[in-house]
């Protein structure tokens, strides 16, 4: 029984180096000037949470719908990382009785007025509050050539964390 | 003593493993997250169609003026103009269509959406003398019946009369044969004179006969 506990104490020893070498001692014997540093580390984990659409609906004849926002709301990031979003489509909706038919779409950044003609791939996001507005885009000729039935695709937002992207240089005005 | 330090020792060792059990917490946060888009497309459309004119005007052999269509068919318009009358113009929605109309019918382009439609026809009375074939001809006893100027006001020049069919003599000259005499009288005074002939033929034959037996 006591070579037990001396072989666990031995290997608690060993498995705490930290504690040991932590420890700074001074004496009389320690050269002036008597001072001891210690370093207090700590660690808070990476922690974000991020908003993305949520199912739209397309009215019939629509060109623009608003599809909601890709939104960082919570964000405890790394200096030099951010949060990474990018989106996969199908870029056509399916008809659901017949495969062979579709509808095609783009998602483009911004929404109502403001809509550009960007499509939105994927965006970078470090602080609270930074968004991108998204909406589905139809065409009026694919409304048009469309065929009867229900369509739908499934879009994939897929989140990471990653450095955050190089500042780009600001343009130089010229004299 | 003993006991406190094993004590302390499993805590320190546990401690250390609860970072490692952080971490991997922290990477199963990223997932992907998804969004359905859809959208739903009608089967038919209502199409409402005004008529202007005097005309009968059928869609799709239906009458009336609002219609429940298929989605992208081609719904086929008829308007007939009443008796006594003939379609001149028709237009829809503004725009020209009296040449595409094939026997009074058009067809609408594939329809994709609710929509109105405007057609006004024009019409003008049909002159009664020209309803039946020909008979507004006077000459057409005379004429070619088929031909297709025969109500024309053109037909009236000089050589109208016999430019339809050419005549039989005009046909005989042209094959270099004589012409034919179509006068029956000719052929009985011909008929009358030649059997005259031969009667005094006869005659004088029969004269010579009753000298000839005199002189024996």
């Amino acid at each position: 029984m006591k070579k037990l506990i001396s072989g666990l104490s031995a290997l608690a020893i060993m498995a705490m180096p930290l504690t040991a070498f932590a420890d700074t001692t001074i004496d009389q014997d320690t050269p002036e000037p008597k001072q001891g540093e210690a370093v207090i580390t700590t660690e808070i984990a990476p922690a974000y949470i991020v908003t993305i659409p949520t199912d739209t609906a397309v009215k019939f004849n629509t060109e623009n719908t608003d599809f909601g926002a890709v939104e960082l709301t919570k964000a405890q990031l790394d200096p030099g990382k951010a949060v990474k979003v990018t989106l996969t489509t199908h870029n056509k909706l399916e008809n659901k009785a017949d495969e062979t038919k579709s509808l095609a779409y783009t998602i483009f950044e911004g929404k109502g007025e403001a809509v550009t003609d960007k499509v939105f791939a994927a965006a970078f996001y470090q602080a609270v509050g930074d968004k991108t507005d998204l909406t589905v885009n139809i065409t009026q000729d694919d409304w048009n050539k469309a065929y009867a039935g229900k369509y739908s695709d499934t879009v994939t937002f897929n989140v990471s964390y990653e450095d955050a992207p190089a500042a780009e240089p600001e343009p130089v005005p010229e004299p | 003593m003993k006991n406190i330090a094993v004590f302390l020792l499993c805590l320190s060792m546990l401690s250390a493993s609860a970072v490692i059990a952080y971490a991997e917490e922290h990477d199963a946060n990223i997932a992907p997250g998804e969004a359905t888009i859809g959208t739903e497309v009608p089967d038919s459309h209502e199409i409402i169609i005004t008529v202007k004119g005097n005309v009968d005007f059928t869609l799709n052999g239906e009458t009336g003026t609002e219609f429940e269509v298929e989605r992208l068919s081609e719904p086929v318009i008829e308007i007939k103009a009443k008796d006594g009358e003939k379609i001149t113009k028709v237009t829809l929605n503004g725009e020209d269509i009296t040449d595409q109309l094939v026997d009074g019918k058009y067809t609408l382009p594939p329809i994709y959406e609710d929509g109105e439609y405007e057609i006004v026809v024009e019409t003008e009375e049909v002159p009664a003398d020209s309803s039946g074939p020909d008979s507004s001809t006077p000459d057409s006893s005379e004429t070619d019946s088929s031909t297709p100027d025969s109500s024309d006001p053109d037909s009236s020049k000089p050589d109208s009369s016999s430019g339809g069919s050419p005549s039989k003599a005009d046909e005989s000259s042209k094959d270099g044969t004589s012409p034919v005499n179509d006068n029956p009288a000719t052929g009985v005074i011909g008929g009358l004179s030649i059997g005259s002939g031969l009667v005094l033929a006869a005659l004088v034959m029969a004269r010579r006969k009753g000298k000839d037996n005199e002189e024996e």
